[in-house]
């Protein structure tokens, strides 16, 4: 069986466990500041999802245990508080430096309409060939798999 | 090694993008940005704002959707008093040799094509409400 890693980074670990729970159903392990869970796709591939708290500066993550094997990444942050835009902000400048892995930006709206229409960019605003920024709800299953599926088509796409 | 070779981080996108969902000017986060990342962050807003325009109208969409409420080059010169030829102004010529006059009129230009974009969502939630 083959095994695809995906990171999850938020500012909020609330957001992050609604969001990967939303995914995968259950999460199977967390401390107070990663979370893990799986998402078996068929019975030749199984998809691990790592939610990491981002909340200091970017060089405290470990990236040479992160970088060298993840599909890809999701920054998951809410649209309706700038701060939480601002804080995944620098951790973004700083994975672009280090790392060519796709990255979607799941902006979260939870209970609040979505700036953007539904019949408009339901696959999302493409930044370059490599990331694109999605609306999504955290704990909505279609709306946070959808952010997944994203991220597996810019995969897909580069092959 | 980054996944984006362009002179603008994805980060200003991320911020232009949200300036522009959010109601407010695209231009104020140009203050700090140099020549290349304000000429590539034109160019992105252009090409974003005509992939709403085509979205929301299809084949009805013309440039004149989003440069119809941005003044012409000429208004432009005009304004600003400037004598230099029109091709000067309407080609980044400018950019180099009067960068404060240039990165001014690129301003205006990118909060029209904002403004456009936003006309465009709401023309897709009115038709939203009617389908």
């Amino acid at each position: 069986m083959r095994i695809g890693e995906v990171v999850v980074f938020g500012t909020s670990n609330i957001e992050i466990e609604q969001f990967i729970e939303a995914i995968c159903q259950f999460i199977q392990q967390k401390d107070n500041k990663i979370c893990y869970a799986n998402l078996e796709i068929n019975d030749q591939l199984i998809l691990y999802l790592y939610g990491i708290q981002y909340q200091d500066q970017p060089e405290t993550i470990a990236w040479d245990m992160l970088s060298n094997k993840v599909l890809g990444y999701i920054f998951i942050f809410n649209w309706y508080q700038p701060e939480s835009l601002n804080q995944i902000m620098d951790l973004l400048d700083y994975v672009n430096e280090k790392c060519a892995a796709p990255i979607i930006f799941a902006a979260n709206v939870a209970n609040q309409p979505s700036p953007l229409p539904d019949n408009l960019f339901q696959d999302g605003i493409s930044l370059n060939f490599n990331e694109k920024l999605l609306f999504c709800r955290a704990g909505d299953s279609a709306t946070c798999k959808k952010a997944l599926v994203a991220l597996l088509d810019i995969i897909i796409d580069k092959l | 090694m980054s996944g984006n070779e362009s002179a603008l981080k994805s980060s200003i996108k991320l911020r232009a993008i949200y300036s522009i969902l959010d109601e407010k000017p695209v231009s104020e986060i140009m203050d700090h940005l140099k020549i290349p990342e304000i000429i590539e962050l034109q160019k992105f807003i252009w090409d974003l704002a005509v992939e709403f325009g085509i979205k929301v109208r299809g084949k009805k969409f013309t440039r004149k959707d989003i440069t119809r409420k941005m003044p012409s080059t000429t208004e432009y010169q005009r304004s600003v008093g400037c004598g230099e030829k029109i091709y000067y102004c309407k080609s980044t010529h400018c950019i180099n040799s009067n960068p404060e006059c240039a990165t001014q009129k690129i301003k205006q230009q990118v909060d029209c094509m904002a403004d456009s974009i936003r006309e465009f969502m709401k023309s897709a939630k009115s038709n939203e409400i009617l389908a």
